[in-house]
């Protein structure tokens, strides 16, 4: 069920109505999370299968590994769980991929094998609720916390419909506290999360999909290598369109738990006026990059083992970060530029210590600046179908085609550029700024005026329903 | 956000006025809406249903749970706006055929999709528009089919929904109306900027036609009387096959091969194919000859396959309907040509192949 779908307006019309009603917590509660696997059954029923065996599994071997006191059986449950959860990530996500892998590589030493065609249909937001569940099991592993003793509240916690199926990757001290006494939304609460529901589709239905989704899927699907301004206008497309797509995503997501007296965590916060590219991460899906320093960066060693051990644990962070993504090595390549990236940087931020020029402020826009179109380069591996047209487009870049296609007309260009230009202006205004204090300050006949401008434009210009491009993730 | 051990509570802005604030926005919306309607419903709009692919993977749900021996059309646009299946059932008797064709696609992943179901024993018409049928698998627009098909074989609880819900407020608000009517597409189609030179021809789809639940599409009937937006349409036209040239031809004995073998798969289990050429004209016309001529391509088409095709230009009852955009049939010659159509189809020549 997409949140801009006609089917969601009357899902959620329902469940708030339902959640708002004087009933018992607990009776409150089961229907949340009876309304949460209607939500994620209402893509396809025999995957809630999945989330079920992720549930029981993850809540029984947590309790166990909490009685249990001998580290060999301890880390054997722990393996229990990671078995079972990323091997349903990998058969479902990454089972074609190792397959072709195999072939590839059986091929490469002679040997002729046909496998037969795998069809296999990847449970949305599997990625992120296998991830959910695992820093459930890891922190109870390493003694971070004690398991969760009611099995409904856990059940919740993995299912919760809001940010079940593209996060924000919710950690269990940041969720399940919050089930634990009655949540009841109050007006300004609810209010509040119906205008960032507003904003979320805004994103998602106009910016993304309505003004510059055309852009972006007309430039990097071209048959032919495509004009050196053609090629920018869709690479900045891209990053508007991804943007806006997941952000909006992330936000409705927020909105929706607010509606119902719930708090989300924050998953962007203006990543394109990022100084650098550790400040990207910090902006840009904080979840996951989060959950990738707490799990991966940090057990692997993080930084405290010198520093040629801290680039390899970053670069195999990224590269892992990038196969999460999707079975694909366009992603992992992603992956490990922003590595590469983050590796540079460490160099040059030792360089340029205690050098004053750095902090003027002509310089950290022109660092900002710089930061957006790197990021932005390597969105290319993330969009392009193939390495070829990755590089074919890295080569309109710079104008090496002779007689290449000028599929963008003018109107095209206007619109990309003022959504660009408006998208990177925001963001660096907003860059130490809190959208809650921004509204505060905001006259009330202004915030009304400017709701009622994006719910209009949300109905008259919709398009097709088109799902979140994080979904396949 | 405030953030106490292990607890997270999100701020709320300090408004004062949040509950005015919902109220104005509310309202302020409805009256927008409502404006917007007025506008539509007073410049002779009507409402119709989008083109979206959950209402083909409808048709094709409502195919699977018809049982097997069913009548389906497949093709392109000629045969959505050319093939009335009212008049159909009408001179036939018969059940109402399904129409699995879709405007602009190539109809042979639906061709595929009909031969891997093994349940599928029916009779198929397919329409066959040349440029679309002999398309490159490589050419996105015509080959989106694929992923159309694909999506109706995990046609979810979500989308039923979604469907049903749509096609009811669909029929009755103008507002749900896309394509052309939507804000954006109004502003492009407005503003009138330079272009670069060389630049590909520009494309303004504009809708001439309204699409029913039976995926059924009707010109307007006030269209072939408006020079500037049959213009429209043909300059589209134009572009599209422009754009169309970029990508590498498909070769035609492989597209051939393919086809043979799913038609064989629904032969052998009692089915049957054929292939119905609907009328073309004037420029349209001119470029088919030239870039798929009829030796090379529906001739043999009919010869690899060994199954019966009806040319327009075979039958004179067939071949005097004019297009007035050079690609589809009017409403009022839909009905006529499929009756025409049924009597060929029931009758039979001897010459047919």
């Amino acid at each position: 069920m997409l949140f801009n779908s006609l089917t969601f307006v009357l899902f959620i019309a329902i469940v708030l109505a339902v959640f708002s009603l004087r009933l018992p917590w607990r009776f409150r509660k089961s229907f949340l999370l009876g309304a949460s696997y209607l939500f994620y059954a209402a893509w396809s029923p025999p995957f809630v299968f999945l989330l079920w065996i992720s549930t029981v599994v993850d809540w029984l071997v947590a309790r166990w590994m909490h009685r249990e006191q001998r580290t060999g059986r301890r880390r054997l449950l722990l393996w229990i769980s990671l078995v079972v959860n990323l091997g349903m990530l990998g058969f479902f996500k990454y089972g074609a991929f190792l397959l072709q892998m195999f072939v590839g590589l059986a091929e490469s030493v002679g040997v002729e094998y046909q496998p037969p065609e795998l069809d296999i249909v990847l449970p949305v937001g599997i990625s992120f609720y296998t991830f959910q569940t695992l820093s459930y099991t890891i922190d109870v592993y390493l003694r971070r916390s004690d398991p969760e003793e009611s099995f409904l509240d856990f059940a919740l916690f993995v299912t919760f419909f809001p940010q079940l199926v593209a996060g924000p990757i919710v950690r269990p001290y940041q969720l399940i506290p919050q089930f634990k006494q009655p949540v009841r939304a109050t007006a300004e609460q609810f209010i509040w999360g119906l205008l960032l529901l507003s904003v979320g589709l805004f994103e998602k239905v106009i910016l993304a999909d309505a003004v510059l989704s055309t852009t972006a899927d007309t430039v990097f699907g071209s048959p032919q290598p495509v004009a050196c301004l053609d090629a920018w206008a869709g690479t900045l497309a891209f990053s508007g369109q991804i943007f806006f797509d997941f952000a909006g995503y992330s936000i409705c997501a927020i909105g929706i738990a607010m509606c119902m007296g719930f708090s989300l965590p924050d998953n962007f916060n203006c990543p394109y006026a990022a100084i650098g590219f550790s400040d990207f991460w910090r902006r840009w899906h904080i979840s996951l990059s989060g959950w990738l320093r707490d799990y991966l960066y940090i057990p692997l060693g993080g930084n405290r083992h010198g520093r040629r051990r801290t680039q390899i644990n970053l670069m195999l962070t990224m590269l892992l970060g990038g196969l999460w993504h999707g079975p694909a090595w366009r992603f992992v390549v992603w992956g490990g530029i922003h590595g590469i990236y983050l590796v540079i940087e460490r160099f040059l931020r030792r360089w340029l210590r205690g050098q004053n020029w750095v902090e003027l402020r002509a310089v950290r826009l022109l660092g900002g600046l710089a930061t957006f179109v790197a990021v932005s380069l390597t969105w290319i591996f993330f969009r392009a179908p193939s390495f070829e047209k990755a590089a074919s487009h890295l080569g309109s870049l710079i104008g090496i085609h002779e007689d290449p296609v000028l599929w963008l007309e003018t109107f095209d260009f206007l619109q990309c550029a003022t959504v660009v230009i408006a998208m990177l202006s925001v963001q660096w205004w907003m860059r130490d700024r809190k959208l809650e204090d921004l509204v505060s300050r905001c006259p009330w006949w202004l915030l009304a005026v400017v709701w009622s401008l994006l719910l209009s434009l949300i109905i008259l210009s919709r398009g097709q329903s088109s799902a979140f491009i994080y979904f396949q993730f | 956000m405030e953030s106490a051990p292990g607890v997270l509570i999100r701020d709320v802005p300090g408004q004062p006025r949040w509950r005015l604030v919902a109220v104005i926005a509310l309202v302020g919306t409805v009256l927008t809406v409502a404006a917007r309607e007025q506008s539509l419903r007073e410049a002779g709009f009507r409402p119709a249903l989008s083109m979206n692919r959950s209402l083909w993977a409808r048709q094709r749900w409502l195919l699977s749970e018809a049982g097997p021996g069913q009548t389906v059309l497949l093709g392109s646009s000629r045969m959505v706006f050319g093939f009335d299946q009212e008049e159909w059932v009408s001179v036939s008797g018969g059940p109402r055929p399904f129409m699995l064709a879709w405007p602009g696609t190539c109809p042979r992943p639906q061709l595929h999709d009909l031969a891997t179901d093994t349940q599928f024993r029916g009779t198929v018409l397919c329409g066959v528009t040349p440029s679309l049928f002999f398309a490159s698998p490589d050419e996105p627009f015509p080959m989106r089919i694929e992923k159309i098909v694909r999506f109706s074989r995990q046609w979810r609880p979500a989308e039923w929904c979604e469907q049903v819900l749509r096609m009811r407020l669909e029929k009755r608000l103008l507002v749900m109306l896309t394509s052309d009517r939507s804000l954006l597409s109004r502003l492009r189609m407005s503003v009138v900027l330079p272009q670069r030179s060389g630049q590909l021809p520009l494309m303004r789809y504009i809708q001439f036609a309204d699409l029913d639940e039976h995926c059924r599409v009707r010109m307007h009937e006030s269209f072939p009387d408006d020079p500037e937006r049959v213009k429209m349409v043909t300059d589209t036209w134009l572009g599209a096959l422009e754009r169309s040239s970029l990508y590498p031809l498909g070769d035609v004995e492989d597209v051939l091969g393919e086809v043979k073998t799913d038609i064989d798969a629904i032969r052998n289990r009692g089915g049957e194919v054929i292939f119905v050429r609907f009328p073309s004209t004037s420029v349209f016309r001119d470029i088919e000859r030239t870039s798929q001529p009829r030796p090379t391509h529906w001739d043999r088409l009919l010869e690899v396959t060994g199954c019966r095709g009806i040319h327009f230009e075979d039958y004179p009852e067939l071949a005097g309907f004019d297009c007035p955009e050079w690609s589809h049939l009017t409403n009022a010659d839909a009905r006529e040509f499929t009756r025409r159509l049924h009597r060929i189809f029931a009758v039979g020549r001897p010459s047919e192949r």
